[in-house]
């Protein structure tokens, strides 16, 4: 069947990026295609059934203050909620969730099928066609041709995907789906550099073969927080997981049979993540460990499957049995499925322009793990940002930029771009110099200026961010009065605290080390306006406020730091700069700078491999 | 702007008459030029060659032993020709005309350095201390500057660094990899490593007061009335009548130094004019002149001759009290606290260098071990450690604030970084190339 469609824009690929760059399309009411090869499996969750985590709460919060759908999809979907971090200081505490996948996914579709301006197209793109270095259109592999100014690719780990488990070899994307053939010719085409990636799931449980009594509970916080500040009603379950640990029997029958892991006997050539090691690299690499905690997940609620979370592998099924059965309290337990490798293609990103376009070809955005990232939030923060940046290019706008004391988002897309990465990225902390900045609790007062400005909320969320706004600022106003020993010293006397002479401001106290806000309650929150926030919100209200007062010092810091650096973000660089006029810098440094074309000094500074002295260099060459 | 492609030549050994002076060449040209200018040797990597040199006009200038160090083997890393003639200051600048009339420019200050450093050969520190090398006063400054030169200082420096990257990555580790929560232990365990490292840097810290005192010496100020012997002393020491010596008082009207070696430290004596109340306009400005030397002392010598003087001055700084012309006065009581002299004989004048060894604790100056030696290596260490006492304090805190602990890690591993020529910004790097001198 040949036909022949146009729309503005064409997605290929409807997992956690491509719904959020389709979403975002339709709310600037641009005619979007949205070509998966499965339209029953828009926005599935292929691996964990939780988003947020370390360092991915912090950018699911900042999805939702620019308009994505992944924040609210959670709050519609999850089993418990809970903030990881709690001992290691304010800024990287990191909220995560549980969530019902089928929930999750359904929530997810059906705000594609409502999207106005998005049509859903069944079919595999295999070749994109570009006229005088721009996109003109896409080519299915059924002969349609779909005629589009922009094309955002977001295909995946299915660009010639294949799965491992044990010798065996499927071509595939996910178990169960084809994977996409022909993209990455077509990429090559056009000039542009890929390399291959591996990544792993874990087996599927049967719930009903589990001896439950032997596994420990772990349930969520009491107090949850939501996503999404869209979330009304916000009612949240707390429904627990489990953890069980492995045995010495499981480690030996590993051991034993280490060499049948395709990872092991050299069939993966794909390099996979240091940060989510298989279990049999677990084993391998961390061999004075007799056993590691796994964690049991349900996949949705009265699941009979269990996602088993620390057990990646790509070892052969019956392996697989062989050694969790050598667990206690998983002695009789079915697979529902094997956990496998999956090896596939990316794109080095470091060909992407910081609005996620390809440099080469204009109207080409790339998004998610075909830039090599990894995980749901990393591919959703991409799939936001190509999408806003594919309404630009369209529109003929500048380009929609986040910096890396703004959103980890920014650290992201400006990471990916200075530095092709060699295993799967995935989103820390510590990536984030400003880390103190980019605290998940202010996620509103980063982002909401600039997502007002560029209409990617609508009024509704403005209202509330400015209410909660609000809120901190005039209980920050509260803080600033001052108590007497008579009202407080009881208090302090309760968490064992100096109680004080004479009268001092409830902002010193909060700075003490050993002082919550929570203790300081009934004199900061008696005469804010607070009853229009809720009570979940309040929260998470309370602790930025106390993240601000305890961190004063170290933010300014941290503002000054910014503000030093930012000289160097402002010299631009010319696109058709000519690096062989550096004679005085290093070979090496030469090529990078050649080979990346940073689009300012402060990306060229980030580049590896790049020395203060070729920065000089450059600068003195760039000035003159 | 400098320019990679550049051929670059400066003469290597000071000017002034001595036996041979050095010319190096640097940069892509250097053998061509040397060619035309021996009419076609081509010298052999690593190896002495003897040639004629002649100029454009094809008049011979003098007879050179040439060295060529191939790039990258060279202390550049570039193409580098040491071409060695009689070291007559003429001869030099022939040479220099006629290369630079072939096709190279004259060095900028420190170019060479720099390119060593461009081209990866020298980090930072090094560069930093071929300047200090070559400025180097006294044996035990040499040496302590060789041992930077070698990267000794860069090697002690690096270890720390990995020390607090090691604890740094640890922190983080917990804070990106551990999904469950610290145990006090851990923030324990943390702390005592940091201050294990505080310690390591307490010491390297102390070494720079020592490691000054080799490089810029000591300043030693001779004071006290007219006519009591100040510049017999100052003779006594350099061994020549540099001060002019009479009986009549004020004669000394500027300021005369002498510089002697005391244990491996350049030890400079400031002679001063006599302070009393003078009429005398140039006499005057001699003494304030004087004054405000004895600011600048590390230690003062106050110098008089009369046994029964009771009224003594003090300074802001060590001093000692010579009693001098020792040997006019006979049975005068001892007292511990004034050394007695005689500056025209030289008696006891040991003495005073071992009270002057021991009040500026010159012995305890170590050669064999790496020392800071700049105001700003000092700067950067010490912000280093402020930063590391800063961290352990947060990990005082009953639920330490881990991220707080690794910014304060981050900037102390930047500070030193600073050093090691890391992440320095460019604004070090300038500075440090211009104040070296020419054709280093």
């Amino acid at each position: 069947m040949k036909r022949n469609l146009s729309f503005d824009a064409v997605i290929c690929g409807a997992g956690h990026a491509g719904v959020e760059a389709a979403l975002m399309l339709n709310r600037f009411k641009i005619k979007t295609a949205l070509v998966t090869i499965d339209p029953q499996a828009i926005g599935r969750m292929s691996c964990n059934p939780a988003i947020g985590g370390l360092a991915k709460g912090q950018i699911v919060k900042e999805i939702d203050v620019l308009g994505g759908i992944m924040p609210i999809a959670t709050d519609e979907s999850a089993l418990q909620y809970k903030i990881l971090n709690r001992s290691k200081g304010k800024s990287v505490w990191s909220p995560r969730a549980q969530v019902d996948k089928r929930v999750y996914e359904a929530y997810v579709s059906s705000s594609m099928v409502s999207g106005e301006y998005i049509q859903i197209v069944k079919g595999e793109v295999i070749d994109i066609d570009v006229v005088g270095g721009k996109v003109v259109g896409v080519k299915l592999r059924d002969n349609t041709k779909i005629k589009c100014s922009v094309a955002v690719l977001t295909c995946g780990t299915f660009l010639n995907g294949l799965l491992h488990i044990g010798q065996k070899k499927i071509k595939a994307g996910r178990m169960g789906e084809n994977a996409a053939e022909g993209i990455t010719e077509s990429l090559k085409n056009y000039g542009f550099k890929t390399g291959r990636l591996k990544t792993g799931t874990p087996p599927r449980l049967d719930s009903s073969t589990i001896n439950w009594d032997k596994m420990q509970t772990a349930p969520g916080d009491k107090q949850a927080i939501p996503f999404s500040y869209r979330t009304t009603n916000f009612n949240p379950k707390n429904i627990p997981c489990h953890t069980v640990y492995t045995s010495k029997d499981c480690k030996s029958i590993i051991e034993d049979n280490i060499d049948k892991s395709p990872m092991f006997s050299g069939d993966v050539s794909g390099v996979g993540p240091r940060y989510c090691p298989s279990i049999e690299d677990k084993v391998h690499r961390f061999n004075h460990h007799d056993k590691h905690m796994l964690y049991l997940e349900p996949e949705w609620s009265k699941s009979n499957q269990i996602y088993l979370n620390g057990f990646s592998t790509s070892l052969p099924e019956y392996v697989q049995i062989k050694a969790l059965r050598s667990i206690d309290g998983l002695d009789n337990v079915r697979l529902l499925r094997p956990g496998y490798a999956v090896e596939y293609d990316f794109v080095l990103p470091s060909q992407l322009k910081s609005t996620l376009e390809t440099k080469s070809v204009s109207g080409l955005f790339l998004a998610g793990q075909i830039n090599g990232t990894s995980g749901y939030e990393e591919a959703a923060a991409q799939g936001l940002m190509a999408g806003i940046n594919a309404k630009k290019y369209i529109k003929k706008e500048d380009g929609f930029i986040l910096k890396r004391n703004q959103a980890y988002i920014g650290v992201l897309i400006d990471d990916l771009i200075t530095k092709d990465t060699d295993e799967p990225y995935r989103m820390f902390t510590s990536r984030a110099e400003y880390r103190i900045l980019l605290r998940f609790s202010n996620a509103h007062s980063r982002l909401f200026e600039k997502s007002k400005n560029n209409r990617l909320i609508d009024m509704g969320l403005i209202n509330k961010i400015k209410e909660i706004l609000d809120t901190i600022e005039s209980i920050n106003e509260n803080l600033t009065q001052k108590v007497s020993g008579e009202e407080i010293n009881k208090i302090l006397k309760r968490v064992n605290e100096t109680p004080i002479d004479g009268k001092q401001s409830l902002k010193a106290i909060l700075k003490r080390p050993g002082v919550n806000i929570n203790i300081l309650n009934d004199f900061i929150t008696s005469n804010t306006n607070n009853k229009k926030v809720n009570k979940s919100i309040i929260e998470e209200v309370l602790i930025e406020v106390e993240a601000l007062t305890k961190y004063e010092g170290y933010i300014k810091r941290q503002e000054q730091h910014v503000a030093k650096i930012s000289k160097s973000e402002h010299v631009k660089i010319p696109e058709n700069f000519n690096y062989k006029t550096l004679t005085n810098i290093s070979n090496e440094g030469r090529e990078k700078l050649a080979s990346i074309k940073p689009e300012n000094l402060g990306q060229a500074m980030r580049i590896s491999g790049i020395t203060p002295a070729d920065i000089s260099v450059l600068s003195i060459m760039l000035s003159g | 702007m400098m320019n990679g492609d550049a051929t670059f030549v400066a003469p290597a050994t000071p000017f002034g008459n001595s036996g041979i002076a050095v010319v190096r060449i640097n940069g892509p040209l250097a053998l061509a030029i040397l060619s035309k200018m021996s009419r076609g040797i081509k010298p052999e990597p690593r190896s002495a060659t003897l040639t004629k040199i002649y100029n454009q006009a094809g008049k011979l200038i003098d007879e050179c032993i040439v060295t060529f160090f191939k790039s990258p083997a060279s202390y550049t890393g570039d193409d580098l020709l040491e071409v060695s003639c009689h070291g007559n200051p003429v001869l030099v600048n022939n040479i220099i005309q006629s290369v630079c009339s072939n096709g190279a420019r004259l060095a900028e200050p420190g170019e060479f350095t720099k390119r060593a450093f461009i081209n990866g050969k020298i980090d930072l520190l090094q560069a930093e201390a071929v300047g200090a090398l070559i400025k180097s006063r006294s044996d035990a400054a040499a040496k302590i500057n060789s041992q930077t030169l070698n990267g000794t200082l860069s090697h002690s420096l690096n270890n720390l660094n990995n020390e607090l990257i090691n604890v740094a990555s640890k922190i983080e580790h917990a804070i990106d990899i551990v999904e469950s929560e610290i145990q006090d232990s851990f923030y324990k365990s943390c702390n005592s490593e940091i201050q294990t490292i505080i310690h390591s840097t307490e010491q390297i810290l102390h070494t720079f007061e020592a490691g000054k005192m080799l490089n810029d010496g000591i300043r030693v100020v001779i004071t006290g009335k007219p006519n009591v012997g100040k510049s017999t002393l100052i003779n006594y020491f350099s061994g020549s009548e540099k001060a002019i010596v009479s009986d009549i008082p004020g004669t000394t009207r500027d300021i005369v130094e002498s510089t002697v070696n005391l244990g491996g430290v350049p030890v400079r004596f400031i002679d001063t004019a006599g302070i009393h109340s003078t009429d005398d306009k140039i006499e005057k400005i001699g003494i304030e002149r004087a004054s405000t030397e004895i600011g600048f002392a590390d230690i003062v010598l106050y110098i008089f001759d009369d046994p029964n003087q009771d009224i003594f001055p003090e300074y802001g700084c060590p001093f000692i009290y010579i009693l001098n012309k020792s040997d006019l006065h006979k049975n005068v009581s001892k007292n511990d606290s004034i050394i007695h002299i005689s500056a025209k004989s030289g008696k006891n004048v040991d003495f005073l260098l071992d009270e002057i060894k021991k009040t500026m604790s010159i012995n305890e100056v170590s050669t064999d071990t790496p020392h800071l030696t700049s105001n700003h290596q000092q700067i950067a260490i010490s912000k280093s450690l402020e930063s590391q006492q800063a961290a352990s304090k947060l990990l005082n805190h009953t639920t330490p604030e881990m991220e707080l602990v690794a910014y304060e890690l981050r900037d102390a591993i930047s500070s030193i970084d600073t050093l090691l020529g890391k992440t320095t910004p460019d604004d070090i790097l300038n500075n440090i190339f211009k104040n070296l001198c020419v054709g280093k």
